[in-house]
């Protein structure tokens, strides 16, 4: 782990996590949850993922696979968001999941479901039933639309979900039709905010050691990202639309050069004269390109100046040359690229997993964020039913009850 | 109703722009008591570039990104004032920073000075590429991240098309500051220690965004190919266009029951026979095709009518809702998302909270403040200085964001 210069020796770095006092149940599937629970095992918490016996969560049938080749051990995106979690298998549907769960609850800080709204209720697992088993227990509930409304059953998916929460019509072209996005944003951002709800709850527990049900809504929790345009549609009755990458500010996007696009971010504004000398044109550090209003209100100029700036050179040159005069500059890098960046490797951002029985180790990444004393951990992904020796082991279910229960299909 | 989570937790916000604001937001809904420092010579980003008439008072994107917070106003270069930074700091948490490494450094505010005035303080330093590393001093926007960070070469209509941004890296940003700040909080409950904490923008965005692609790439060295609205698995999957104008429907058919579901929920069920399509495999050889008979299909309705129709079918689909649509959604109307101010509810609606904890949620009690609202409630009602030690406010001194000061 990189370490700053100058920090101060006194303390000592600890091994545990910032969480591992925790304890994790996790029965939510998919990405969102899942990624909010792999947050938690990474600052140590200790996370039990909970599967269905046999297929276990459908995201190990989502690929991209190891090599290529499908398998229950071999969805990377598994792997990337279950790393650092033990595994067991149960069907929370099955008449004899109860005794199970009973256990597996009175011992839990958190649980985190992402099943249908009212599945867990009908199992036997509502709210009620589980503090009655363990009143400080805070259960998280992510789901599509929320647990409430006349939409909760609806069925989305990451692209209906882009849609559902305005960013959709806001990405491409307005010549074309909205874009979906790329990464998986909405989820990620919900499982993100499930991760916030969690240490919420976990912080007014601390109070009076009463836990609560938290209602995570993929859509609601996915508004956050249009915050400042949906407010200015709220408040101000504006529909803001749908314009390629265009900025308001400029110039603010990217443009070609000889080996790719660089970003010309113009900002921060008042580095105008000493960054745009980068550029490698004169003319731009005169009027009227010296102010922000004065570079609206010539943008195609603007646009014209800096492509004809940027022919023939190379995007890292640009990039490079930008920075050190004091503008936010980029480059468009593809994910190889990424991967090369001497930043991220000086920081030791790319790590390998531990050895999993199938795939061996993957490349992956270390802490989204690092504490200057605790560890992230980095572990790796579970295999199917793993660790239900180990787990209901230790909560004194006997081996001869286990694989009866196996036999009979609950685990 | 309980106390607020966060109740009795002070956080000092001396942020800018947008990620590290919305950290200090997150918090500021949920209870803590956040405290935003500006600067005169210097006002935040979204309190806009004029300064004449205090239009810096009501930028409606500073009232959203700073609602629940208070505000004061402290020039750190002059004693006086940084002393009065160095008396809250010692009655305070959190602070929230995302100037460049070194700056508060440079300040004499470092890590290791707030240290001894609050020797449990949590500091949270979010910076484009964090604080160590050959980079660490460069700078970087949301434009500047999505596209180093590899997150841009994700989003794109098609294989030869340009990379398209999806934006907004600065709320996932936030999202994780917010996060970092309430790890450490729940940490330093253990341990009683507090933690200066690294959050470079570009990994947390990584992070958050793009690890199954990054591993695909590190693991099977595949190059990501951009796919418009394709999903890589399912298909059909598309956005297809409805009856008005901009007029947008997204579906994805996760399975080929769901295929069989479709074409008879666009009436066309001699698709569901046709022994080219009943795999994923061969719908996605066709997608054209089914595509336009979609189109077809979809075109002469509303994107609500076509999804109510698909969902009653068990398909999943959805309108592609702008801004203005979305304040009048049904379903977020019922589910009473969005929030009045408590302090004055006439003003009008703002984004509610992206959670709900059943013992009583965030609550939003005011808009993001007026420049130097909070000088004399903190200084004399918190600090207990003398009126003399408010800091005033020169309104022919104010500089903005968006010029040279």
């Amino acid at each position: 782990m990189a370490r700053g210069a100058g920090f101060p020796e006194a303390d000592q770095f600890v091994n545990e996590g910032m969480l591992s006092h925790l304890r994790v149940l996790d029965c939510s599937f998919g990405i969102a949850g899942p990624y909010g629970t792999r947050l938690m095992a990474g600052f140590g918490a200790d996370t039990i993922k909970i599967e269905p016996p046999r297929t276990g969560d459908p995201q190990r049938h989502r690929g991209p696979f190891h090599r290529g080749q499908p398998g229950l051990e071999r969805s990377l995106s598994f792997h990337w968001l279950n790393g650092g979690k033990r595994g067991v298998t149960l069907d929370l549907s099955h008449s004899r999941a109860p005794e199970l769960v009973r256990s597996l609850i009175a011992t839990a800080d958190i649980l985190v479901e992402s099943f249908e709204p009212g599945a867990l209720e009908r199992w036997g697992f509502g709210i009620d039933a589980l503090h009655a088993i363990n009143p400080g227990l805070i259960l998280i509930s992510i789901s599509d639309f929320g647990q409430t409304g006349p939409r909760r059953h609806w069925k989305a998916t990451e692209i209906v979900h882009y849609a559902m929460s305005g960013a959709m019509s806001l990405t491409g072209d307005r010549d074309r039709p909205p874009l979906n996005s790329g990464p998986a944003i909405t989820h990620y951002t919900a499982g993100l905010h499930a991760y916030l709800a969690a240490l919420l709850a976990y912080q007014r527990r601390q109070r009076d050691g009463i836990g609560e049900w938290v209602d995570v809504s993929i859509q609601e929790s996915a508004l956050e990202n249009v915050e400042i345009k949906l407010a200015e549609a709220l408040l101000a009755n504006h529909d803001a639309i749908r314009n390629g990458d265009s900025h308001a500010l400029v110039p603010w996007e990217c443009y070609p050069t000889a080996d790719g696009a660089a970003a010309i971010i113009a900002g921060p504004l008042r580095n105008w004269s000493q960054g745009a000398s980068a550029l490698g044109d004169p003319e731009m550090l005169e009027p009227p390109f010296t102010t922000i209003t004065g570079r609206i209100a010539h943008r195609q100029e603007v646009h014209a100046r800096v492509r004809a700036a940027l022919a023939g050179k190379s995007k890292r040159e640009i990039y490079h040359r930008g920075q050190e005069a004091g503008l936010a500059f980029g480059y468009l890098a593809s994910l190889a690229e990424a991967l090369q960046s001497p930043q991220h490797e000086q920081r030791g951002f790319f790590q390998l997993t531990a050895t999993h029985p199938e795939v061996g180790q993957l490349v992956s990444m270390a802490a989204p964020f690092q504490s200057a004393w605790h560890r992230w951990h980095l572990g790796r992904a579970p295999q199917l039913g793993e660790h239900n020796a180990a787990v209901y082991g230790a909560l004194g279910h006997s081996p001869a009850t286990l694989s009866e229960l196996e036999d009979i299909g609950a685990l | 109703m309980s106390d607020l989570p966060l109740q009795g937790i002070r956080v000092i916000d001396l942020g800018h722009e947008w990620a590290c604001p919305h950290t200090a937001r997150f918090l500021a809904d949920f209870g803590a008591q956040v405290i935003k420092i500006e600067y005169q010579k210097r006002l935040d980003f979204l309190r806009g570039g004029i300064t004449m008439n205090r239009a810096y008072n009501r930028k409606v994107a500073f009232w959203q990104v700073h609602r629940n917070k208070q505000s004061l106003t402290l020039d750190l270069r002059d004693p006086l004032e940084k002393d009065l930074f160095e008396q809250l700091v010692s009655q305070s948490d959190i602070v929230l920073e995302n100037s460049r490494p070194g700056v508060f450094d440079r300040l004499g505010l470092g890590y290791a000075r707030l240290r001894e005035l609050r020797p449990d303080i949590i500091l949270v330093s979010m910076s484009a590429f964090g604080r160590t590393g050959p980079e660490a001093h460069y700078r970087g926007y949301g434009g500047t991240i999505e596209a180093l960070a590899g997150i841009q070469s994700l989003t794109g209509y098609g294989p030869d098309q340009p990379a398209r941004r999806i934006r907004e890296m600065d709320v996932t940003n936030g999202i994780m500051g917010a996060a970092a700040a309430l790890t450490a909080l729940i940490a330093r409950q253990r341990t009683g220690q507090g933690d200066w904490v690294d959050l470079s923008e570009m990994e947390s965005a990584s992070h958050a965004l793009m690890g199954e692609h990054l591993m695909d790439y590190a693991v099977n060295g595949t190059h990501f190919v951009l796919r418009g609205n394709r999903h890589p698995e399912f298909a059909p999957q598309g956005c297809y266009p409805c009856f008005g104008e901009n007029a947008w429907l997204v579906l994805t058919v996760q399975t080929d029951t769901e295929w069989r579901c479709l074409c008879q929920a666009i009436n066309q069920p001699e698709l569901a026979t046709d022994s080219r399509l009943t795999s994923a495999e061969g719908r996605h050889e066709h997608h054209d095709e089914i595509d336009r008979n979609i189109s077809e299909w979809s075109c002469s309705r509303t994107p609500m009518e076509a999804t109510e129709i698909l969902q009653a079918s068990g398909i999943a689909a959805g309108p592609v809702l702008s801004m203005l649509e979305l304040t009048k959604d049904e379903h977020l109307h019922q589910r009473d998302y969005y929030q009045h101010l408590e302090s004055s509810p006439e003003e009008g609606r703002y984004l509610g909270f992206p959670l709900r904890l059943s013992r009583g949620n965030g609550r939003l009690l005011t808009r993001g403040p007026d420049l130097g609202a909070h000088n004399r409630d903190i200084v004399v009602g918190l600090l207990g200085l003398s009126e003399a030690r408010i800091p005033t406010i020169d309104e022919s001194k104010l500089g903005t964001s968006f010029e040279p000061i």
